[in-house]
């Protein structure tokens, strides 16, 4: 074959290849549109037939039974249900569930198709407590890809009403597990319920930085005031991430003992820092540290003299004063700073 | 030199730019060959897209909060419908910036007078330049709102200006007449979600919304375009973002962030000084400094595109019009370049500085003056008789079947994964269409890509018209 001839050759193959490829996709969309059909139909039948099984109607068996084996659909449908129903009308949907085997359904779907399929049904088998569904949601956990681990601890959390925090930490150390703020959220609860294990964690210092991150900010938002000595230590830590997120943590528990370690943060070389610590005076109300945040107006920094005047603002008459007299005073960022931070609360300088 | 001599001279000379053109042409075809490949895998891998429930369920409570940045520049009667269909978008927490760029219409009126504002103070730093500001407005009816009135300095500067107000950690730019699906926040967040260390920008899909469906600011029912050249942009569009940006995300080398629709980390955008000025690509500006920021100060990153969060936007339905808009493109592309010219090829810059930059100086710097070359060269060998006609048409005939099988492919990628149009007969359109835009079409935006080069090598500044029909809202 000529040079030529195989350069035409394969211009008419890869045009009758496109022209092949646009029939099959048609010819696809057709029969698929059929199903599309079906599946919406599907969903509408399964929708009223969970609706019957609600209101307690007892033979379900041959509206359900067609759906008992379609793990995402009967999850998905499921999930939606669940998000809008309690108590009695939830376990009358779940023990018709559980008649037409529906868990068994999901439990095998875990290994099976679409990655987005495998989750929707992690989630849903949260509804069905169970040694099986705990041993088939722990295998996932152990030995399931990496993007349903997470789902699968979470799972199991719903089911057993709590998970330990070490082992969710030890995943996040192992690597097993990305510090991601879904992480993060799940383990705001889980610290919630352990905050003496998150401290002692905290303490010993072994974990990575942002899985420190997130267990101060779990530790914030737990409540505790005995964690209060381990995040007045972390204000002294190396890392000026850190020591923020510490501060901010006192702040958020809103516990005057912190006061201390705010007012050295106030000090901080980091501006992080030093915008998270007066944001926490004016939580905690540290009505004390008033004249250091006035300085702080003309900090170099602009969201520290912002926080600072929002943390005179908080702390009542005498920041308001303060505020106002920075306002009328010569140092004009200072001024600047006040006055804008009272006009922006409808205050007169 | 006698006569043969000069036959045989020609000859070579003409072989060699031949050979340069053929060589150049099919590295960029098998290049874009080799982008359907990856976005293909791409999509496979993530296929499955969650109900908006789902994704609800599981980022809601992780979501940070964004500020919408919304510049506004002589849209007085679409403006508060614009904004109301924003303020009905499902996110847990965000709010919205307006920026009046010195509109000459009554723009900023019509948004006081739909949300009933008051002008208000509000403390905020001018950390990325913008014109002066002359007023801001809010309301403690509308919390989520806040309207910015300033002078007149283009889109960057309104942008710029928008940042500054903004309070979120992550900023979503856009354009007033963007819209953006109801939970396309919700999706384009799910990066900073999983990786929220390195990810500083997303991307989402634009989509033409000619032909469309529109009630409420939202897209109801998706059709194709009815207008010819809004079909043939669909199929553009397709190919740009399904193909040739997943592709690069897949490859870490993104170098465009659609304007009508992107996300960033507002302290990173904020460190590199913002949106820049005088320049009309400042989308793909702003994307290669983060890039530039993060590879110079040695800090792992991301820069992603979704294809899932969808932003519809209005095509331009003539010529006139498209031809500005492609030749403004280009003129960005090639700014963008000749800015940061420091990167090609430099190892610091990894792939940014290799791949991403090495495509623009084949297909953005050298590819339209190969063509302006070819448009003379071709005619004259002809002339001259040194043409060997029987392979250019062979070769022209290689050069659209690659465009065929090109367009072809990204079509099949919507179909087989993402399935936005609705029936067959949109679909046979669209197939139509992605053959036909070979023929022409292609050759009309190669024109207009040279007329981008003209336009940037004599310094020319200007966006150009830009005439909007207005969506055929129900």
């Amino acid at each position: 074959m000529s040079l030529l001839t195989a350069i035409w050759a394969s211009a008419l193959a890869m045009a009758a290849g496109a022209i092949l490829w646009m029939s099959a996709l048609i010819g696809l969309r057709v029969f698929e549109e059929g199903r599309a059909r079906r599946r919406k139909a599907d969903r509408r039948t399964l929708e009223t037939a969970l609706l019957d099984a609600i209101q307690g109607a007892r033979d379900l068996q041959p509206t359900l039974a067609p759906f008992a084996r379609r793990g995402r659909l009967m999850a998905e449908t499921l999930l939606d249900f669940l998000a809008l129903i309690r108590g009695g009308d939830r376990e009358a949907l779940l023990a018709a569930l559980k008649g037409l085997d529906v868990p068994r359904t999901l439990r095998r779907r875990l290994a099976l198709g679409s990655m987005a399929g495998r989750m929707v049904c992690l989630e849903a088998l949260a509804a069905f407590p169970g040694a099986e569904t705990e041993h088939a949601l722990e295998s996932v956990a152990e030995r399931g890809p990496a993007s349903m681990r997470l789902t699968a601890l979470r799972s199991l959390y719903e089911i057993r009403g709590e998970l330990p925090l070490g082992r969710l930490l030890r995943e996040l150390d192992r690597g097993r597990l990305r510090p991601t703020a879904r992480v993060g959220e799940f383990l705001r609860i889980l610290v919630a319920q352990a905050p003496a294990t998150a401290a002692a964690e905290l303490r010993h210092g072994l974990l990575p930085e942002p899985v420190q991150l997130m267990l101060i900010d779990g530790l914030a938002s737990a409540g505790d005031y005995s964690v209060l000595p381990t995040l007045m230590d972390q204000t002294t830590a190396p890392s000026p991430r850190v020591r923020a997120a510490a501060i901010q943590a006192l702040g958020g528990l809103h516990h005057p003992a912190a006061g201390p370690a705010v007012a050295a943060a106030l000090r901080d070389a980091e501006w992080p820092v030093r915008a998270a610590a007066a944001e926490a005076a004016g939580a905690i109300g540290l009505a004390a540290l008033a004249p250091t945040l006035e300085d702080m107006l003309d900090d170099e920094v602009w969201r520290v003299r912002f926080l600072a005047a929002a943390a005179l603002l908080r702390l009542g008459p005498d920041g308001l004063g303060r505020l106002k007299g920075a306002a009328a005073g010569s140092n004009a960022k200072s001024a600047e700073t006040a006055a804008l931070a009272l006009a922006e609360k409808g205050l007169a300088a | 030199m006698t006569g043969a001599e000069i036959a045989f001279f020609l000859t070579r000379f003409s072989e060699t730019i031949a050979g340069f053109v053929i060589a150049a042409g099919l590295t960029q075809n098998l290049f874009h060959l080799w982008q359907l490949v990856v976005a293909a895998h791409a999509l496979r891998r993530d296929r499955g897209i969650p109900a908006s429930g789902l994704v609800w369920r599981r980022y809601a409570a992780a979501a940070p909060p964004i500020t919408l940045l919304v510049p506004a520049y002589n849209e007085e009667l679409t403006i508060a419908e614009s904004l109301r269909s924003l303020m009905a978008l499902r996110y847990p927490s965000f709010e919205i910036v307006v920026v009046n760029d010195g509109s000459k219409d009554a723009t900023l009126q019509a948004v006081i007078d739909a949300f009933e504002l008051q002008p208000i103070q509000r403390s905020y730093e001018l950390a990325a330049p913008c014109a002066r500001i002359r007023g801001l407005y809010g309301s403690p009816n509308q919390p989520r709102l806040t309207v910015v009135d300033k002078e007149n300095g283009g889109k960057a500067d309104a942008l710029n200006a928008a940042m500054n107000l903004a309070r979120a950690p992550l900023v979503c730019c856009m354009d007033a007449d963007s819209l953006l699906e109801s939970d396309a926040l919700l999706r384009a967040v799910r990066p900073f979600v999983d990786d929220p260390q390195r990810v500083v920008a997303v991307g989402g899909t634009i989509r033409i919304a000619n032909g469309c469906q529109i009630e409420a600011g939202q897209v109801v029912r998706v059709a194709a375009p009815r207008n010819f050249l809004a079909l043939l942009q669909t199929v553009e569009y397709l190919r740009a973002f399904l193909m040739a940006r997943l592709a690069w995300s897949e490859m870490k080398s993104l170098l465009i962030i659609s304007g009508a629709f992107g996300l960033f980390r507002r302290d990173i955008a904020l460190e590199v000084g913002g949106y820049s000025h005088g320049t009309v690509g400042e989308d793909m500006e702003l994307v290669v400094k983060l890039h530039r920021h993060c590879l110079e100060a040695g800090r792992p990153y991301r820069v992603v595109f979704l294809p899932e969060p969808v932003c519809w936007t209005e095509a331009p339905e003539t010529l006139g019009v498209l031809g500005r808009q492609r030749a403004r493109w280009h003129r960005g592309a090639l700014e963008t370049f000749v800015r940061h010219r420091k990167m090609l090829f430099q190892p610091r810059y990894g792939r940014v500085g290799g791949l991403a930059f090495g495509y623009i100086l084949l297909v953005d710097v050298v590819g339209p003056l190969i063509e302006a070359a070819g448009y003379i060269l071709i005619p004259a060998f002809w002339l001259l008789g040194v043409l060997h006609t029987d392979f250019l048409y062979a070769f022209l005939a290689v050069s659209f079947a690659f465009g065929v099988v090109l367009s072809v492919g990204a079509l099949a990628l919507e179909e087989t994964e993402l399935r936005r149009f609705p029936d067959v007969r949109s679909l046979v359109v669209l197939m139509l269409a992605a053959i036909v835009e070979n023929f022409g079409y292609r050759q009309l935006n190669n024109w207009w890509r040279l007329r981008g080069t003209w336009q940037f090598l004599t310094k020319q500044q200007s966006w150009g018209a830009m005439t909007r029909r207005g969506f055929s809202r129900a």
